[in-house]
């Protein structure tokens, strides 16, 4: 085998399997991709929005709201919109990564982008949760001089409930993240 | 925009082509190479619109199958010519064929990244000016890669 042409057709001579998906199959793969990636994105949207019109709500407010209330809420829907307006970014950002760029520089434009959801996924979560439990914090001396007992128990103990059971969701769904994007990272690199 | 139409000429031309460098890329693998195949026909007709010049659809469809076969490698983790039971080309009368198949698999497998994506368009008789192109080089530069890469290719088959 000493021709580099017959080395080619000993390449081009190998026969495809047959196909199992014809290409309406992919058609319709690939438009339900888009359909769902564009779902994704309109909820994203909307929860945006609906988190930010609190927050203007509140920014409008605060002046007239008591303390603890303004820092409270503020800090818990700062965090949230925050976390969303981000979460939107990166979606944004991953849809238009470029995948018909020459291998290096698709592959610098990759990193680029999981190194910014490595960060988004460890720091920015962990931040936005922190000042959210800070803000709901501040607000529970006030909730017990404002509500009665019984009223400030439940509050008291759903917040108990939900915040860590909420946290060790959001952990657990951040380590698995990170561990991809290592993956991804250390693979790229 | 690529019509419905226009998207299955380019499936029936493209096909074979994208299978055997994600073959390349999997080792002969035939499943894995039959699934990022098709990947890479989903991810064209998702970004269809970032195809600029119609003409240059060939280096656009290679660009985004490398870029694919790269991404994909880490879910299928490193495949090894090894251990594939049967390659893809078996004519029955034919052994030295598929063992020189699988000799150059082994030898595509062993090359580096950039390589290994040169090797897989010279194998598949794309000009040098298209390679410069999909690889993102200049001519000069593709024109003395591919020369190396060619004896390259040809000494380690001798050895046969």
């Amino acid at each position: 085998m000493n021709n580099f042409n017959n080395i080619q057709s000993l390449w081009s001579n190998q026969e495809p399997q047959k196909q199992n998906k014809n290409v309406d199959y992919i058609k319709a793969e690939a438009k339900k991709r888009m359909q769902s990636s564009g779902r994704r994105l309109g909820w994203g949207i909307i929860i945006l929005s609906i988190t930010a019109a609190i927050l203007g709500i509140i920014i409008c407010y605060l002046p007239s709201l008591k303390w603890p209330f303004g820092p409270g809420l503020l800090a818990m829907f700062l965090s949230v919109t925050l976390r969303s307006s981000l979460e939107i970014i990166s979606m944004i950002w991953k849809q238009r990564l470029n995948i018909a760029l020459p291998t290096q520089q698709y592959k610098c434009q990759i990193l680029r982008y999981y190194r910014a959801r490595k960060a988004l996924t460890t720091t920015v979560t962990f931040s936005t949760l922190a000042l959210y439990v800070a803000g709901f914090s501040i607000m529970i001396p006030a909730f017990y001089s404002y509500m009665q007992t019984l009223y400030f128990i439940g509050v008291l103990v759903f917040i108990l409930v939900s915040v860590p059971v909420f946290s060790i969701f959001l952990i657990k769904k951040s380590k698995e993240e990170l561990k991809e994007l290592n993956e991804i990272i250390a693979l790229l690199d | 925009m690529i019509t419905e139409e226009e998207f299955n000429n380019i499936y029936n031309e493209y096909h074979p082509k994208v299978y055997r460098l994600c073959l390349g890329y999997m080792s002969g693998n035939q499943p894995l190479a039959d699934d990022l195949a098709q990947e890479v026909f989903i991810k064209l007709w998702e970004k269809q619109n970032s195809i600029k010049d119609q003409k240059a659809i060939s280096s656009w469809i290679y660009r985004v199958s490398f870029n694919t076969c790269m991404m994909s490698i880490r879910n299928n983790k490193k495949y090894s010519s090894d251990e594939i039971e049967d390659t893809p080309y078996q004519p029955e009368q034919d052994q030295e064929a598929s063992e020189s198949l699988k000799q150059l698999y082994r030898i595509i497998e062993k090359l580096k990244a950039d390589e290994k994506n040169m090797a897989l368009l010279l194998l598949e008789g794309v000009n040098t000016e298209n390679i410069a192109e999909v690889l993102g080089i200049t001519k000069i530069n593709a024109r003395v890669k591919i020369h190396r890469l060619r004896s390259k290719l040809k000494d380690e088959m001798e050895h046969l």
